[in-house]
């Protein structure tokens, strides 16, 4: 290690309350990205995940809507399936009806409202794994994530938008919703009667999935058919709002390091004011000034960075932990850019203190207590 | 009789210091010389102008009037950066109050010195921090903190921190000023010691005339001028 370096460093933790909140704070901005952007990139993905596992081959999405349009309930006419069906290479077609913003056992649950007979050969189909498929108007299928974390079983009942509906059967967690209802309850639970948030499409061949989407475009222009393959890359090219609330959290954290270094950089210079003059009277010039306030911010910024990364982890797994159904997504190129933007933030907080000290007197500094 | 070396020289040296609105003058007409190898006390009542002197010699200030050279280099009409570079490879300072950093330890400090002198072409061999522990007998202490050591071995490591780079001149305000008695003579003696042996040109501000005495002369000074100081004598012996 430098002597600059050391020298950052016994500064750093001679004063270690101050240098704990700092690295504390950089660490705040560290998790404000990887977990807030985590968790709305989880959710997409997760989201994204489910129609993929499916396995159909072509989600069909309202006209002029982005992949994320499809969470907001029912706009597409189910009489459309009927036209759909006709079209040549499709073999199968299922409206699905979802909700996101449902509150069911204090938490917000994504519930699909799906036709069980087509859903079943749109894709893989549905393994129960205790009990049945839904046959009665109120009467849902849950998943093994939705048991386990809210403690419900096959023939138990749950409050849903109002209505209480039997639990007959459990299947294994991964695609579709937490909860799965008959489509026409949930049409009309939502007030959407005859309308879906989609249609899940089954070609005949693998080789017919591309010629069918050219027609789908052509047959229901403005409609949105994407490939179920391409789904999840397809959800965030088109959430804006997911990209704008990124660039938000980021520049959040950025600022948070820039306001937290600058501060600590400037006390930390006020405070060793006379140190500074010292240095510079036995001869250190700007340089050696300027590098060693900017190696102890550097310093203070990368622990700071450090200890974010794993904070973020431990707020991973304790939000897992509460929240099962969460998922948060900690993707090593967002902790990376999460990292270089709080060391951005940290750099630029204390260039004005490192050129402050460098331009410090030496015999206004000698006489300063 | 050949003509005096100086190592540094001072002509008709005027600082003027502004208070509001008011000039006060600092320096009124100093004109000293320092020759190579002396050891020079300067004395005089609070406010004389003994520091602002220092100050100007050392290069950390710049005179409202005058020239100062160090070493036939005239420094007050260098730069910042210049005045820099002269302080880093020329001039060596002992404060007061110490000033080590408080951080680091006895030997960090000594790096820290060491890192700012090898600064440019020249370089301090790394061998030459336990010379100046050896010298003043601090070696055994170099891994405490200045916070673990007494005033007077504070100021020993202030000194070896001042000698690391072998400067032209060492100038030291008020060394012995928050130090007993005892720990005053040690550094006295040390200082005493280096302009002997080493042949170390020492300029001393100081209060105490048991202090002044142990240099070659003494320069008094009294508003901001210099009232007597141009004979040598022999320094007299510290018990």
């Amino acid at each position: 290690m430098g002597v600059i370096s050391k020298l950052a460093a016994s500064n750093l933790f001679y004063r270690k309350t101050k240098a704990i909140v700092s690295i504390l704070a950089v660490a705040l901005g560290i998790i404000l990205v990887t977990v807030l952007v985590g968790l709305a990139d989880g959710t997409l993905n997760e989201y994204a995940n489910r129609i993929e596992r499916i396995g159909a081959d072509i989600i069909l999405q309202p006209p002029g809507s982005s992949a994320l349009f499809a969470f907001s309930g029912g706009v597409l006419p189910i009489k459309l399936k009927g036209k759909i069906t006709l079209l040549p290479g499709v073999r199968i077609v299922s409206p699905v009806l979802m909700t996101a913003g449902a509150k069911v056992k204090d938490a917000v649950v994504l519930i699909w409202g799906i036709d069980a007979a087509t859903y079943d050969q749109v894709g893989v189909g549905i393994k129960i794994l205790q009990g049945r498929m839904f046959q009665g108007q109120y009467e849902v299928v849950i998943d093994t994530v939705w048991a386990s974390s809210k403690n419900q079983k096959v023939g138990d009942t749950i409050e849903l938008l109002g209505k209480t509906f039997n639990i007959v059967g459990m299947r294994m967690a991964g695609d579709s919703g937490r909860i799965l209802v008959p489509i026409e309850t949930l049409q009309s639970l939502m007030s959407t009667e005859g309308k879906a948030s989609l249609f899940l499409i089954s070609a005949t061949s693998a080789s017919a999935v591309q010629p069918l989407v050219a027609r789908l475009k052509k047959e229901f222009p403005g409609y949105n058919p994407i490939i179920s393959a391409t789904y999840t890359q397809a959800l965030i090219d088109n959430a804006m709002a997911f990209k704008q609330f990124v660039i938000v959290v980021t520049a959040l954290s950025v600022v948070v390091s820039f306001l937290v270094i600058l501060l600590a950089m400037y006390t930390s210079v006020v405070e060793r004011t006379k140190e500074i003059g010292i240095l510079k009277a036995i001869g250190a010039g700007k340089v050696f000034i300027i590098r060693a306030i900017l190696l102890e911010s550097i310093l203070l910024t990368l622990i700071g960075v450090g200890s974010g990364y794993g904070l973020s982890y431990f707020t991973k797994i304790w939000l897992n932990h509460i929240y099962p159904s969460l998922t948060v997504d900690l993707t090593w190129h967002r902790m990376l850019m999460a990292g270089m933007w709080a060391m951005a933030g940290g750099l630029i907080g204390s260039l004005y203190p490192a050129i402050r000290a460098s331009r410090l007197d030496p015999v206004e500094t000698m006489v300063f207590e | 009789m050949s003509a005096p070396d100086f190592i540094l020289r001072t002509i008709d040296l005027i600082k003027v210091y502004r208070s509001g609105k008011v000039d006060v003058p600092a320096l009124q007409g100093v004109d000293v010389g320092i020759e190579r190898g002396e050891y020079v006390a300067i004395m005089g009542p609070s406010g004389c102008g003994k520091s602002t002197l220092l100050h100007l010699l050392g290069g950390l200030d710049h005179p409202t009037s005058g020239k100062v050279f160090l070493d036939n280099i005239e420094i007050s009409s260098c730069s910042d950066g210049q005045r820099t570079r002269l302080r880093r490879e020329r001039v060596g300072f002992v404060f007061q109050r110490f000033n080590l950093l408080p951080t680091l330890s006895v030997l960090g400090n000594l790096e820290v010195a060491r890192a700012i002198h090898s600064n440019g072409a020249m370089m301090v061999p790394y061998g030459r921090l336990r010379e100046m522990l050896v010298l003043v007998g601090l070696e055994s202490k170099m891994r405490r903190k200045p916070s673990e050591l007494s005033l007077g071995e504070q100021q020993r490591v202030a000194i070896a921190r001042a000698l690391i780079h072998q400067p032209a001149i060492v100038l030291a305000d008020e060394p012995t000023g928050n130090l007993d008695t005892t720990n005053s003579m040690n550094i006295l003696r040390l200082l005493q010691e280096l302009n002997r042996t080493l042949k170390q040109t020492i300029v001393m501000i100081t209060h105490n005339p048991e202090a002044a005495a142990v240099g070659h002369r003494i320069i008094e000074m009294r508003d901001g001028k210099v009232v007597s100081g141009a004979t040598s004598r022999a320094p007299a012996v510290i018990p």
